[in-house]
């Protein structure tokens, strides 16, 4: 497996989350979820949790991507995800 | 404006005045047919009265007035002889067998025996065990005998000429038919047309007005057909298409001009209500099989009374006698059954000196190039997956030419329209590829067989048989780019539709074909139900949207409106949905997909929610498999994104409703006189307006939007 460091990356999951939404990178903060974005929608959400598994080799299960409501929630699964061998 | 079709009995009797205009020898003899009585079923009405000197009111003497007909027909002259109650053709079955059918071959020369015995035959009019049988069966294989049957499609003139001419002849007549009205022009009824095949004493066929191919073949006697016809209404209401095939003459059947049908169905089954055992449809199973073996993928379903005596009371009765919901439900249970494959054989070719009878449209000449072997082992044949596709991209095989696989080992994978799914080994044995991957396979189509014995090693560059569908390239999206355009000006740019795509637009167009569909469309204040959904949303850690919510609502109004979550039985029938299984339109990009989420009403909103959000992910990877796919009483399009306004869905046939969401607005409105904003959500429904109205489809909608605005309602429905 491709060394893991991208996940502690600030820059590279906000840029991956403001690439689908279609925002500014700069107005994706840690907090950045469908709540506090209208942009961030279901179809969006399924699209962020793609791109992350895609970019990071990982794979979440429904309930997982179901648990990533904000930028931050998402790093830290994916934290999470990286301790898993 | 058009006068009304004639009723059968009115057909029969302007048969039986033109006759007499036309034959001067023409006789005809019964009881009670003497105007003013014209005979128990008023068939020979005005006959008398026009031809007093050649119509014969007789004592009750079957079997004498029969004999007096073939002593006519042997002294040069015609007759044709009426039983009052075809039961009693017993009797005058001596005269039938030993005198008027053996004169033609029994004096050296052929002699004519212009004779024809009318029998008004069956039951369903309450009139016991000895006057509503159908004697056809015990008339068949007379030598020199053959049998008609009255059928709403067929002119009796030309049977009773054809049975005259070719004599001698019985012509059986459903009572119930004759007060029935003929068809004409080729039509049926909205769905369905007829033509005649083999000319105006052949077979009548019935089938869709669209021209969709026959999955089940249903041959039944004029008496049978309105039953047979309610049958094929019944089935296409359960997704099988059934043609329906009338012949004019039972015996000796010609069944040439049907036989490229019968070889295309899944299921050929033949209707008639005499009573079980030795049966006409025996005698045309024998025929079917002898002629088309290699082409069925079922034995001839045969369906007939039961075997009993036909009772007096109306509700013994109808359990005795062959009705339509028994034909729809054997022929829906048999197709239901897994088929073999086809064989590889040739077309069946008619009698020397005749032409080869031509595949149906769109039927596959053979299931395997003509090059590759016969099959061996265990045949592994695509089974039907879905109601949509007739055939399936073979896309990855999972095991290895030539290995040994164990039963239940998987195979390989199909692509269907709407998935991808995996085939399983059906027994054990050597694996012998017939489908190479990104070929198309038909549905009962060999992929593979499983050998007892490790088959030899296929020649370095042998090409896999790749089946008779066409190679196909799968192009990247749906609006995949088409190749570069032909030189020269004028050439037309055009762009191929993809697989998903493809199956998309065949639902689409069904359902919008089949569907008279209305649409109704409501206002919902959404910040109450968003804000709940936002605070349970941190106090479970897991984000519960607007859409859960919603298929939440729209079960929650099942119990005041069941029949929206039906689907049409028959044109009168609602079939009323056992759990509250919605559908919700998924499409990440790769395709449009409805997944079912099931029993919606009993469970909680995390949990659909769970669901909902593994459809999204397998809708992103279009990774379905068919049953996630199926079974949804009511559908939900989900449109959730900012910004849209209203979304008017089609109606999934054969579904009745399609609930729509469009997404968040804010609104400003005056609270107190005070411009505040608020966030409204619009609930569209589309509704078969044939068993909706719009009154209905508006107190659905209001009851939908209460559940989510309602504070009282929002908490039972979220907590």
């Amino acid at each position: 497996m491709a060394e893991l460091t991208e996940p502690t990356d600030l820059s590279g999951l906000t840029d991956l989350v403001a690439d689908v939404l279609r925002t500014p990178a700069a107005e994706v903060t840690e907090e950045t979820g469908p709540a506090t974005t209208a942009a961030w929608t279901s179809l969006r959400h399924v699209q962020i949790v793609s791109r992350v598994e895609q970019t990071y080799g990982i794979r979440l299960t429904a309930r997982e991507v179901r648990a990533c409501r904000s930028v931050g929630a998402l790093r830290a699964v994916l934290t999470a995800k990286r301790g898993t061998p | 404006m058009t006068r009304p079709a004639p009723r059968v009995v009115e057909t029969l009797n302007a048969a039986l005045h033109r006759l007499f205009e036309e034959r001067p020898a023409l006789h005809l003899l019964g009881e009670d047919v003497l105007d003013p009585y014209g005979g128990a079923f008023k068939v020979t009405r005005g006959l008398s009265t026009r031809h007093p000197d050649r119509v014969f009111g007789t004592p009750i003497s079957e079997a004498g007035i029969t004999g007096v007909a073939g002593g006519l027909a042997l002294a040069g002259d015609q007759a044709i002889v009426e039983m009052m109650f075809g039961d009693f053709a017993a009797l005058a079955f001596d005269q039938v067998l030993n005198l008027i059918s053996k004169s033609v071959t029994m004096y050296g020369d052929r002699v004519p025996m212009p004779v024809v015995v009318r029998c008004p035959v069956g039951g369903n009019r309450g009139y016991g065990p000895t006057h509503s049988q159908s004697l056809q069966k015990h008339f068949l294989g007379v030598p020199n005998l053959a049998l008609y049957e009255t059928s709403p499609f067929h002119d009796p003139y030309a049977q009773l000429a054809e049975g005259l001419d070719r004599g001698p002849a019985m012509l059986f007549e459903d009572k119930v038919l004759y007060t029935r009205r003929m068809f004409r022009d080729g039509a049926v009824d909205e769905h369905h047309g007829y033509a005649l095949l083999g000319g105006p004493a052949g077979w009548a066929h019935v089938s869709p007005v669209d021209g969709t191919p026959a999955d089940v073949v249903l041959i039944c006697p004029g008496g049978t057909a309105h039953r047979g016809l309610d049958a094929a209404r019944l089935l296409r209401a359960r997704g099988l298409t059934a043609h329906v095939l009338v012949p004019a003459r039972l015996y000796p059947p010609d069944l040439e001009p049907v036989l490229p049908l019968l070889a295309g169905a899944r299921l050929v089954a033949v209707a008639e209500e005499s009573t079980e055992g030795g049966t006409w449809g025996t005698e045309i199973a024998a025929r079917v099989h002898t002629r088309l073996w290699s082409h069925l993928r079922a034995p001839v379903l045969l369906l007939s009374s039961a075997d009993s005596v036909v009772p007096t009371a109306p509700h013994l009765e109808a359990g005795v006698l062959l009705g339509a919901e028994r034909i729809a439900a054997e022929i829906e249970a048999a197709a239901a059954r897994p088929l073999p494959p086809r064989a590889p054989a040739a077309l069946p070719v008619a009698a020397a000196g005749t032409d080869a009878v031509a595949p149906a449209a769109g039927e596959p000449r053979a299931a395997v190039p003509e090059s590759a072997e016969p099959l061996g082992g265990v045949p592994v044949a695509v089974p039907k997956l879905n109601n949509n596709d007739t055939a399936y991209l073979v896309l990855r095989w999972l095991a290895d030419e030539g290995v040994h696989v164990e039963e239940g080992d998987p195979l390989v994978e199909v692509e269907t329209s709407k998935a991808i799914e995996e085939i399983t080994a059906p027994a054990a044995g050597y694996l012998r590829v017939r489908a190479a991957e990104d070929t198309e396979v038909g549905v009962g189509e060999p992929l593979a067989e499983l050998l007892a014995e490790r088959p030899a090693v296929r020649a370095p560059g042998t090409p896999v048989p790749t089946g008779p569908g066409p190679r196909v390239t799968r192009p990247e999206s749906a609006a995949a780019p088409a190749p570069p355009p032909a030189e020269g000006p004028g050439a037309t740019r055009t762009q191929v539709l993809d697989r998903a795509q493809q199956g998309t637009a065949a639902v689409v167009t069904r359902a919008h074909r089949e569907v008279p569909a209305a649409f109704a469309a409501v206002e919902v204040t959404a910040d109450a139900v968003l804000a709940r959904l936002r605070t349970l949303s941190d106090e479970t850690g897991a984000e519960v949207g607007l859409p859960e919510a919603v298929v939440k609502a729209v079960a929650s109004a099942h119990p005041a409106f069941p029949h929206l979550f039906g689907s049409l039985q028959d044109e009168r029938t609602v079939r009323l949905a056992d759990t509250v299984d919605i559908g919700v339109t998924m499409d990440a990009g790769n395709g449009l997909y409805i997944p079912v989420l099931r029993d919606c009403a009993a469970r909680s909103l995390a949990d659909l929610s769970d669901d909902l959000m593994d459809f999204r992910m397998k809708a992103f990877r279009a990774e379905f498999t068919a049953g996630e796919l199926s079974g949804g009483a009511l559908s939900v399009s989900l449109n959730t994104e900012p910004g849209v306004l209203l979304v008017q869905p089609i109606v999934m046939w054969p579904q009745l409703c399609m609930v729509s969401v469009g997404g968040p607005l804010t609104r400003l409105v005056l609270a107190d006189g005070v411009p505040a904003p608020t966030t409204v959500v619009t609930l569209g429904l589309a509704y078969d307006h044939r068993v909706v109205n719009g009154r209905d489809a508006v107190a659905f909608l209001r009851t939908v939007a209460d559940a989510l605005h309602d504070p009282e309602q929002l908490v039972k429905l979220i907590d």
